[in-house]
């Protein structure tokens, strides 16, 4: 081998394997280090011991998660995989059609499985959820509150157009069906997915690089919720519609590609919705008050992120509004706020956890 | 620890190659042993106690050999038994025991659960290899514990190969220098494996590791077929990808390694496979057990049992199970009917040779990778009837190939030796070290890092604080 050629690929070796640490701290303050992962980085260990058999693989975590340059290579990984070769660097983000992402983690619900119709409920889960839906319904009822239990569907439902075609696509769900069950059982259960669909050519409904509902796709949800309990509401087309640049979402997130590719989303809102701010009561737990709402009573939303973004829709409307996340609620908080309604909230993906409805709204 | 990932890379080599580099020479051994030691106990914590006592214990019956030379046939078969022994614990208790129990139909005892050592089949044949050399008088006794501790555990090659023999290294053991030379040459070696590894293996895998993992009865003829060839390029690039990474990282640190691969999907029969795949295992096969055993030196039925049982033990040793007996018998069966005659036919067409040796090894993949030998024939049985097996969506392939999948398979199926066969050498001498092969291994290199750096990313869809 030529001198030079030998003294390039040394070079190549201390820049690439031997510097990266080093330049990084130089250019540390040029170099993007945010944290797109929605999760605590691993911490240094500290050698024990008693505990060194579990040192390396915390190290190597640690040093995983702060690896020189890591968000540029990830980016440039991801960058490679999708715009030279139309591929997802992630097994959990679906390529879409038009630049759409979907959501193809088997480990969060599965929304492939229910776009694919090959999950279906068996008879003792169906009667189960009956069950256990009647079951709330009534306790609610004998609190003076009334239920409504909401299933937002998956994008992949409402927007199968831009689904690939690999995936195919079943008319029914498992979800729709179940839908089906609890409303021949009188329980007040809304099929939103009909509403959305309807809407869809009219209004984005939902986030192209995000698996939620937008604002617009939530009112829509709203609004079919209170005029199942005979509130009047205002249509999409008699409000002012504003939109404002989004960047990414959290598929896009799992791509790292929010800042690269994904960074001309669009986030929708209605000027005449509520835009207060809310008292936090507790960890998750918010209050809104709206003096100028045209139903004085109080609702309570027990839901999943989907939740967040029906937030505007109910403050416009109701006086009182209390939102909490599954993951923080207690029946206290229930019992605090006192209110007239009650709208249970499960995306569809996640569905199945209705089963366990009852336990969690009662539980003390 | 292993060379794909980012704390190896960017840390434990740097590391090591620096102070290597500027440490004297006389202490070089044992820094580079005790960096083997610290890279072997990164995976095995407590297990690294083990190979260190195999070290030590071998290293003694060597200097028992050679002192007790009239006893040496006896130390030998002791220190064989003693290093089986470890092996056939770790690595086939369980199997054996599962055995005895199918066969009285009852659970006479419980089946261990005893964790495999990693790299145990690969330090223990050296092990084996280096007393084995010693009493032939290829070599001789090591006198220092370092070196003989150094050869065994040398962290290039622990855990996957090449199965160095002692009289191949043991010189360089004593006796080497790093120069710039060297460490150009090797690195770009690591680069190539590097590649091999994280851009087509791993891609390959991701594929072939999803449609092996899927319901048999889902599967179609097509997708079985997809499944075997990804797996068929998988497994090779993956492992002469290591190979390459350890040649490289021991030329590095001025070892010269033997090479283990030689394109052997370009072979036209199973015992020309058997000579470009894997060939350290092959040698020591053929040097430990099927010349001891008499070879091809005693009439053809002794050289076909022979044959029998060398293969026999390759399949056993790659694991305890038997998918992997049945895959070594297989191309055993194959080697010997090639001796029987079938050679003589296939020599008459390349052509078909070639898809003759791709077909029998594409097969054999498919009962090495799959887990019971139930699913195994099940599997094959799809591949070779089409006919019975049309159900399913072919177009459902996508949803686990997508066209980085097909880019990598067909640069897997160019870079097997076709480019290297096919290219003029002119052309082929024009390119190694030059200028343009020197970009496109930087690429390569920055490829991979950012491929590895793309696996430690982890998102959550919500917050996880």
């Amino acid at each position: 081998m030529l001198k030079r050629m030998q003294k390039m690929y040394l070079a190549l070796f201390i820049i690439l394997i031997c510097l990266p640490r080093f330049l990084c701290l130089i250019f540390e303050k040029y170099i993007d280090s945010a944290n797109y992962e929605n999760r605590i980085p691993a911490e240094k260990p500290a050698f024990h011991i008693d505990t060194f058999k579990d040192y390396p693989s915390e190290y190597e975590a640690y040093f995983n998660d702060n690896l020189p340059f890591r968000n540029v290579l990830i980016s440039l990984n991801s960058w490679v995989n999708y715009c030279v070769f139309k591929s997802s660097s992630s097994e959990r983000v679906i390529l879409g059609k038009n630049k759409w992402l979907f959501y193809g983690d088997t480990n969060d619900g599965n929304s492939i499985a229910d776009y694919e119709g090959t999950n279906a409920f068996s008879d003792e889960e169906i009667q189960a959820m009956k069950d256990v839906c009647r079951s709330t319904q009534n306790r609610l009822e004998e609190m003076g509150i009334q239920l409504a239990i909401v299933i937002p569907p998956n994008k992949e439902r409402v927007y199968s157009e831009y689904m690939p075609d690999c995936y195919t696509f079943k008319e029914s769900s498992r979800t729709d069906l179940m839908i089906e069950e609890l409303k021949n059982e009188d329980i007040h259960v809304i099929d939103l997915k009909n509403d959305l669909l309807n809407r869809k050519s009219d209004y984005p409904l939902y986030y192209p690089y995000d698996t939620h509902w937008n604002q617009l796709g939530a009112y829509v949800g709203a609004c079919s919720i209170l005029n199942s309990w005979g509130y009047p509401t205002e249509d999409l087309s008699e409000l002012t519609i504003l939109s404002a640049a989004k960047r990414g979402g959290d598929l896009a997130n799992m791509l790292n590609l929010s800042n690269l590719v994904f960074d001309d989303g669009a986030e929708y809102s209605i000027q005449e919705s509520y835009s207060g701010d809310g008292t936090q009561l507790s960890d998750g737990f918010l209050y809104f008050k709206n003096p100028d709402a045209p139903i004085a009573k109080t609702v309570f939303l027990l839901g999943d992120s989907f939740r967040e973004a029906m937030k505007p829709a109910l403050c416009k409307y109701f006086s009182d509004v209390y939102i909490v996340p599954r993951g923080s609620y207690t029946y206290t908080m229930l019992e605090q706020a006192g209110p007239d309604y009650m709208i249970v909230e499960y995306v569809e993906r996640c569905s199945d956890a209705l089963i366990g409805m009852e336990s969690i709204v009662f539980e003390k | 620890m292993v060379f794909s990932s980012s704390i190896f890379l960017w840390l434990f080599l740097p590391v090591v190659f620096v102070l290597n580099y500027f440490i004297q020479p006389k202490y070089s051994n044992a820094f580079l042993l005790l960096a083997s030691l610290v890279f072997y106990a990164w995976g095995e914590p407590y297990l690294v106690f083990l190979m260190m006592i195999s070290i030590v214990v071998n290293w003694i019956v060597g200097k028992g050999i050679e002192r007790y030379r009239s006893f040496g046939r006896v130390i030998l078969i002791a220190g064989v038994i003693f290093n089986l022994s470890i092996l056939g614990y770790y690595k086939y208790a369980a199997f054996g025991v599962s055995i005895v129990n199918s066969v009285l139909g009852k659970e006479v005892m419980p089946v261990p659960d005893i964790a495999l050592p990693i790299g145990i089949s690969f330090f223990t044949f050296q092990a084996i290899s280096y007393i084995a050399d010693v009493y032939k008088g290829e070599t001789g006794a090591q006198a220092r514990l370092i070196n003989v501790a150094l050869y065994i555990s040398f962290f290039p090659q622990l855990i996957a190969g090449p199965i160095v023999k002692y009289r191949d290294i043991n010189r360089q053991i004593e006796n080497r220098r790093m120069t710039s030379e060297g460490i150009a040459i090797g690195f770009r070696r690591f680069i190539y494996g590097l590649a091999k590894k994280v851009l087509l293996s791993n891609v390959l895998g991701k594929t072939a590791d999803t449609l092996f993992a899927m319901d048999m009865g889902t599967i179609n003829s097509k997708m079985a077929w997809c499944a075997s060839l990804l797996y068929t390029f998988q497994i090779y690039y993956d492992f002469s990808g290591y190979s390459d990474m350890a040649i490289g990282l021991g030329k590095m640190f001025g070892f010269d390694i033997p090479e283990n691969f030689n394109y052997p999907y370009l072979a036209k029969t199973v015992g020309e496979f058997w000579r470009k795949w894997h060939i350290s295992l092959g040698s020591w096969f053929r040097e430990y057990v099927y010349i001891p055993l008499g070879g091809n030196r005693k009439g053809s039925i002794r050289t076909y049992i022979n044959l029998g049982i060398v293969f026999f033990l390759t399949g056993l040793w790659h694991g305890a199970n038997y998918t992997f007996i049945i895959w070594g018998l297989y191309h055993g069966f194959f080697s010997i009917i090639e001796r029987k005659g079938l050679q003589k036919i296939l020599d008459k067409s390349k052509v078909i040779s070639h898809v003759y040796l791709l077909f029998v090894v594409n097969l054999g993949w498919v009962i090495f990778r799959i887990d019971n030998l139930k699913d195994g024939l099940f599997f094959i049985r799809k591949m070779l009837m089409p006919w019975m097996y049309t159900g399913g969506e072919y177009a459902s392939l996508w949803k686990y190939a997508n066209g980085m999948t097909i880019f990598v398979l067909c640069c897997s199926v160019l870079g097997m030796g076709v480019i290297q066969k096919y290219m003029p050498e002119k052309i082929r001498k024009a390119w190694k070290f030059s200028l343009p092969e020197f970009v496109y291994c930087s690429l390569l290199l920055l490829a991979c890092i950012a491929a590895m750096a793309g696996n430690t990313y982890n998102p959550f869809i919500y917050f996880n604080f």
